[in-house]
């Protein structure tokens, strides 16, 4: 089985945020809180001076591949790019150009799915929001025709799915 | 094989017992058994299912963290499958897919966190960004200010392999990064990644030794009613890479990479603009392994948007690419493109929502050569007519014109039509839609007429729940020497939810027939069960007292918990005075009465009862004037600042969307979501605005043992109204 290393960086926007110019291409410190007066301060607003990291359900996860691998070759694909990923409307250009109509993305399963980190984040309209990235394997088939008849092509890709939910 | 799933079930059990001697650790986690039989008829060649018979799989996903104080905790996850499944592996036998375990300290005199197994190795765009498989240290030394922050962070791992073939020198990362964090100053990094990989005679791959460095910064300003922030980084390439003609041509080679970005939000009158400039440049020899960035590359960008008041988005692209630039086999692309968002039309067709898309781009290559002109138009709107019918149209046109290959070029014309609406069969309630793509293809080895009509069913009752669609395709080649396809998919899943327990049962098949050629048919039978298992939840840091519900004065929501008896709560209800329960199903309780004091909206208790006990429960608080939105938003924060008076902070919060005009419609089209929860010994609460098939448009407080995905949406009492 052919393994495609494309990585997919794609906001899975729960808030419906519109995706605005928000993509720091470098990492930012998610801070580890010392027993000091602000951590007092984060205890007291939010329990913990650093909130565990809760698992995004396997069900959401696989719910929300699915939706990405439906809309691939449709207008609804573009939504699901981050503004974070590299370069999104060269990969929708040149799957509107160069993928045939009628090829559908076919999910075979979804092998694995962690949530790797958690951090409250300010969206594009400034409001804080609960933000997870979520590593996904999962193996899909591109189904089309040609000339030659049915065309099956088989790859396995790791999606990195970023959630965002508003916190309270 | 059947043997082995047994094991594979019997599997669910021990897992259970065990993790539930452990102390300290709060855990949950769930194992997914999946069945699957597969069959292909006729032509072989054209299925999708290339295996038939049996085949299953079982996996495991497991998640404990223990926490000493709140500034320190351990946190361990994993992931496996045992897999007899050809879909999932080309072997059989048990994988694990996913381990870290995580360690992190606050009051260590050098705060730290560690990890070791899976992670994701991410220093910038242009350096490192995969997942690994290794260990990371970070150390974040305190600076006596929360507005100032250093973080140092240290890793070493392996990407692309799992674990049954793990080979660290196969390709290995080691990496550093600094980064400084400044309030008002901004945000400075130097990182630093090495990545090894050892030659390979059979695949004939030169060993790879190579070293990225970058500096990277990002500096927010304001200039007159902008918010700006630059961000640019440098990077510097030296080592090995896979060669650009054959794998001695990458051997000892250097290059740089060079990124920056200017992006501006309006504040006051400029609020609804946005914009960024964008600048990149990756020479051919620039190949980071880990990074994603694309070498031998400029790219000059400039986006913009605008937010009209009617909450119609207009954005605008132009984008110059020239690939192959340091190489001498140029490639540019230049593309500029419109996209409207939101309310098309307010004006003359009001209610209709949609997205308009159209570019236009050139593509040229004197070498290959290549010259290629694109245009491509797209547009769909969608509107939701009283009594839920939704209409959506759509309509696309791209004309591929590739000028310089001899009959190349094709145009693309399609139109869609689609409506939906709710359905009620036997107690069953959901939505049905239907609808269909017409395409016409013009030109080039494509040529063709395709008919794509579908249509999807979605219904609920209870525990129960069921999607089915069926869709044809008729693609009718122009060419009549090629071949024509019809083809008919059919999917049908059942599924039954459980608190601690998901069954289901699906079915696809596939019908294709090619003319001239053979049938195929082929289908797909699976079966699933899904087991989630917790430990025991014990009170936590925000999160509600679950002391016992208070039994006299003013009715607490939590005296309306699943499984209380009907007869001791009505008891209850007439000690309040409330007598006169009205029945708008024979299992239904409704009564009139102000359970939240301090809310003047209508407000009605409904119970569910099922065998003498309560089943679920609730507040059903109405709003006085659904057209207001402010209002609608003050109210229904005020019912939760009031709930988080009684019950602490919520335990989980869902949103999706915003309160604007159109809220009525986004509630129906899943477009706004709003969710508090709140975890007690008694039960789940939770409020939330739910979907309902009459549009009606309220709050809602309900106390249940689970509650359905938070996306599930319709959870509202469908008989009280």
């Amino acid at each position: 089985m052919r393994r495609a290393s494309d990585r997919l960086l794609c906001v899975l926007a729960l808030a419906l945020a519109p995706l605005a110019a928000q993509a720091q291409s470098f990492r930012q410190i998610v801070p580890i809180f010392a027993p000091d007066p602000q951590a007092r301060e984060a205890i007291r607003l939010r329990g913990a001076a650093s909130s565990g990291l809760k698992q995004i359900p396997r069900e959401v996860v696989e719910e929300a591949v699915r939706r990405i691998y439906t809309a691939y070759n449709t207008p609804e694909f573009r939504q699901y790019l981050s503004e974070r990923f590299y370069d999104p409307e060269r990969l929708l250009d040149a799957v509107n150009e160069k993928v045939p109509r009628e090829a559908r993305l076919r999910l075979i399963s979804v092998n694995s799915a962690q949530t790797v980190s958690q951090q409250q984040v300010k969206d594009e309209q400034g409001k804080l929001v609960s933000e997870s990235l979520v590593l996904v394997v999962a193996k899909a088939q591109l189904e089309f025709t040609t000339a030659a008849g049915f065309q099956r092509r088989e790859g396995e890709s790791e999606l990195v799915l970023r959630f965002r939910e508003a916190p309270r | 094989m059947s043997l082995r799933i047994a094991l594979a079930l019997v599997c669910l059990c021990p897992i259970k017992t065990n993790s539930q001697e452990s102390e300290g650790w709060d855990w949950r986690g769930q194992t997914t058994l999946r069945i699957e039989n597969y069959g292909t008829r006729g032509d072989l060649s054209a299925t999708p299912y290339p295996f038939s018979n049996t085949h299953s799989a079982f996996g495991l996903n497991f998640d404990a963290e223990k926490r000493k104080s709140p500034f320190d905790f351990s946190r361990f996850s994993f992931t496996g499958t045992q897999s007899l499944s050809r879909y999932y592996s080309t072997r059989d036998g048990f994988f694990p897919e996913r381990i870290n375990f995580t360690q992190q300290s606050g009051t260590a005199s050098l705060p730290y966190q560690l990890q070791a197994g899976d992670y994701l190795g991410a220093f910038s765009m242009r350096t490192l960004q995969t997942s690994l498989r290794g260990g990371l240290v970070e150390l974040q030394p305190q600076s006596g200010s929360a507005d100032r922050r250093h973080s140092f962070m240290l890793l070493s791992g392996a990407a692309g392999q799992n674990y049954r073939q793990f080979q660290l020198r196969d390709n290995w990362f080691n990496g550093g990064s600094y980064l400084y964090e400044a309030r008002g100053l901004g945000r400075f990094a130097l990182n630093w990644v090495n990545n090894f990989r050892q030659d390979d005679a059979v695949a004939g791959t030169l060993a790879r030794s190579q070293n990225v460095w970058s500096g990277a910064a990002e500096i927010p300003f304001t200039l007159g009613l902008q918010s700006m922030r630059f961000e640019t980084e440098y990077a510097r390439f030296r080592g090995d890479h896979d060669g650009l003609a054959g794998a001695a041509s990458g051997q000892g080679r250097k290059d740089a990479g060079f990124f920056s970005e200017l992006v501006s939000r309006g504040s006051k009158e400029l609020t609804p603009l946005n914009w960024r400039v964008r600048f990149e440049r990756y020479g051919k020899d620039y190949r980071p392994a880990g990074a994603v960035v694309s070498p031998d590359r400029i790219s000059r960008e400039v986006y913009a948007g605008w937010r009209f008041a009617s909450a119609l988005d207009l954005r605008g692209r132009l984008q110059m690419y020239r690939d192959g630039w340091d190489s001498g086999n140029l490639t540019r692309t230049n593309t500029g493109g419109l996209t409207l968002t939101g309310p098309l039309l307010a004006a003359l067709l009001p209610g209709w929502t949609g997205n308009l898309d159209t570019y236009l781009q050139a593509i040229q290559n004197r070498i290959t050569p290549v010259d290629t002109r694109v245009l491509s138009l797209r547009g769909d709107a969608s509107r939701t007519f009283p009594g839920g019918i939704t209409f959506r149209l759509g309509a696309g046109y791209l004309d591929n014109d590739a000028r310089a290959t001899p009959a190349g070029g094709a145009i693309t014309r399609d139109v869609l039509a689609t409506v939906s609406h709710r359905a009620q069969v036997a107690g069953w309630r959901g939505s049905v839609s239907y609808g269909g793509t017409l395409r016409q293809i013009d030109g080039g080895a494509s040529s063709s007429r395709q008919f794509l009509p579908l249509a999807s069913l979605g219904l609920a009752q209870g525990r129960h729940s069921v999607l089915a669609s069926v869709s044809y395709a008729h693609l009718n080649q122009l060419d009549p020497l090629q071949t024509d396809t019809r083809s008919t998919i059919t999917a049908i899943a059942y599924r039954y939810d459980l608190p601690k327990d998901k069954l289901g049962v699906e079915i696809n098949t596939n019908y294709r027939n090619a003319v001239p050629g053979s049938y195929t048919e082929a289908y797909r039978l699976m079966f699933t069960w899904t087991h989630l298992f917790e430990k025991t939840q014990v009170a936590q840091l925000g999160r509600a007292p679950l002391g016992p519900a208070p039994g006299t004065g003013a009715l607490d929501l939590r005296e309306l918990a699943p499984g209380k008896q009907i007869q001791s709560l009505e008891n209850r209800l007439q000690a309040l005075g409330l007598r006169a329960a009205t029945r708008p199903a024979p299992n239904l309780l409704v009564y009139d009465y102000r359970l939240l004091e301090e809310i003047d909206q209508r407000q009605r208790l409904a119970i569910l009862t099922l065998a003498g006990e309560v089943d679920r429960s609730g507040l059903v608080i109405d709003f006085d004037d659904v057209g207001s939105v402010n209002t609608v938003a003050q109210v229904f924060e005020r019912v939760r600042q009031s709930l988080i008076r009684r019950h602490g902070a919520p335990s989980s919060v869902f949103n999706r969307g915003d309160f604007r005009p159109t809220l009525v419609d986004d509630i129906n089209t899943d477009q706004f979501i709003r969710l508090s929860e709140w975890r007690t010994a008694e039960g789940t609460i939770r409020l939330g605005i739910p979907r309902r098939l009459d549009r009606i448009v309220r709050m809602e407080v309900q106390v249940a043992r689970s509650f359905p995905d938070p996306t599930q949406t319709r959870w509202s009492f469908d008989d009280l109204r």
